[in-house]
């Protein structure tokens, strides 16, 4: 189980709906390693499930039922016994390249690990952008070699960091598969990523992408401008 | 038969009585809360469509030990609007992913205190103070995260953040002391 977790306003935004993508990608992610923090949004959907009950009803349209039972067909109900569902089949699948990450980053990378282009940063340092169409904020992918640390630095807005594979430690403590790590604006940090294993993040930024100039935008599959 | 039911008789039977009478008491609420999120009439018609197709298909999947109906039924509601809105599906966890750490194996009387505690949920939100029982209803009715909460009402993002979790603190609170 995590330790670090994301922050509880995320996880009411999250039941919500009201998350942009960026950030939806990220909580699903940590969600998928954390039984404690899915409790938590089971509790707030809970409370959306009545918010719903409690809601003044609009009728609908006439003939909406009708339409409605005109489409229903007995085949289309799924069922659930015996073999696994086919989501978990079709997820395995995409997993053979791309190594153990949750579902919903699988689903995002599309091609897999092997389509990913990364971009270097700084020595040991690379990063791949993920989701880059939203207005506000960006998703990225980053990968830092053993033992490497980033310089010194601070942020022009909220950082969220998905630890996924490896681990890597800064003043707040170590961070592990599944910990989120938040930096904001005014705190400065040098991460280091442990020895022996290369760290896998999910960086999550609020502010515009860093732009690699046109050669990088036409070689990044995921940059869609 | 109770909501619950309904949907269970739609994996088991496929029965079309019990799928009308789920139309029949969500369609026009999951109606008013897409429209409550900006969807014209229209559009709205058609993500309730949508939605009870989905109840229809999955309702096999539905755990009465896991969820109240109404909550399954939101969540379906929510995923579709915001599918619709992007050009790509709201990235969400897959229960079934073969990496989710789970939780530990549940003892036996676990899923009726979940069933519980969903009814104190009711009683602890009807009697939640107006300004907070409105700022739960913006968060889950009216698209907007903490931050445009914030800025719709012109007070500081950490007070909404502080006065949605005292609400929500409240609510648990008044959970454990029905307990
Ligand atoms: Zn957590």
């Amino acid at each position: 189980m995590p330790r670090f977790h994301v922050q509880e306003d995320l996880l009411v935004d999250y039941a919500s709906g009201a998350l942009p993508a960026p950030v939806s990608l990220l909580v699903a992610s940590h969600l998928t390693f954390c039984p404690r923090c899915r409790e938590e949004v089971g509790e707030f959907e809970a409370v959306g499930g009545l918010m719903l009950e409690e809601i003044n009803p609009i009728a609908m349209a006439a003939d909406a039922l009708e339409q409605a039972l005109d489409g229903l067909v007995d085949d289309d109900v799924e069922t659930h016994q015996g073999s696994a569902p086919p989501t978990a089949a079709k997820h395995a699948a995409k997993h053979a390249d791309s190594g153990a990450l949750p579902a919903p980053l699988v689903e995002v990378m599309r091609g897999g690990m092997d389509a990913i282009s990364w971009t270097r940063r700084a020595r040991g340092v690379e990063e791949a952008n993920l989701i880059t169409d939203d207005a506000r904020y960006s998703a990225s992918l980053m990968r830092i070699q053993p033992g490497v640390s980033i310089p010194n630095h601070t942020h022009t807005g909220a950082e969220l960091t998905l630890v996924l594979r490896g681990g890597f430690s800064d003043a707040g403590g170590h961070y592990g598969a599944g910990d989120v790590c938040h930096a904001d604006t005014d705190i400065s940090h040098a991460p280091t990523a442990d020895p022996g294993e290369a760290c896998l993040c999910l960086v999550v930024a609020d502010g515009p992408v860093k732009l690699t100039g046109l050669v990088g935008r036409m070689l990044n599959p995921f940059l869609k401008l | 038969m109770t909501l619950e039911e309904m949907i269970q008789a739609i994996a088991r039977d496929h029965s079309r009585t019990a799928f009308a009478g789920l139309f029949e008491h969500f369609a026009p609420r999951l109606k008013s809360y897409v429209m409550r999120l900006g969807a014209d009439e229209r559009a709205a018609e058609e993500v309730v469509q949508e939605t009870m197709l989905m109840v229809w298909r999955k309702a096999g999947a539905f755990d009465p030990d896991r969820a109240a109906a109404s909550t399954w039924v939101f969540t379906i509601a929510r995923n579709k609007r915001i599918d619709r809105i992007r050009r790509e599906a709201r990235p969400e966890y897959d229960p079934n992913d073969p990496l989710l750490v789970g939780t530990a194996p549940e003892t036996a009387d676990q899923p009726l205190q979940r069933r519980q505690h969903g009814d104190r949920l009711r009683v602890a939100i009807a009697t939640l103070p107006e300004e907070q029982a409105s700022l739960v209803r913006l968060a889950f009715f009216d698209d907007l995260s903490h931050r445009e909460i914030a800025t719709d009402q012109s007070i500081p993002l950490g007070t909404v953040k502080s006065r949605i979790r005292l609400a929500l603190l409240r609510l648990r609170r008044d959970l454990e002391d029905l307990e």
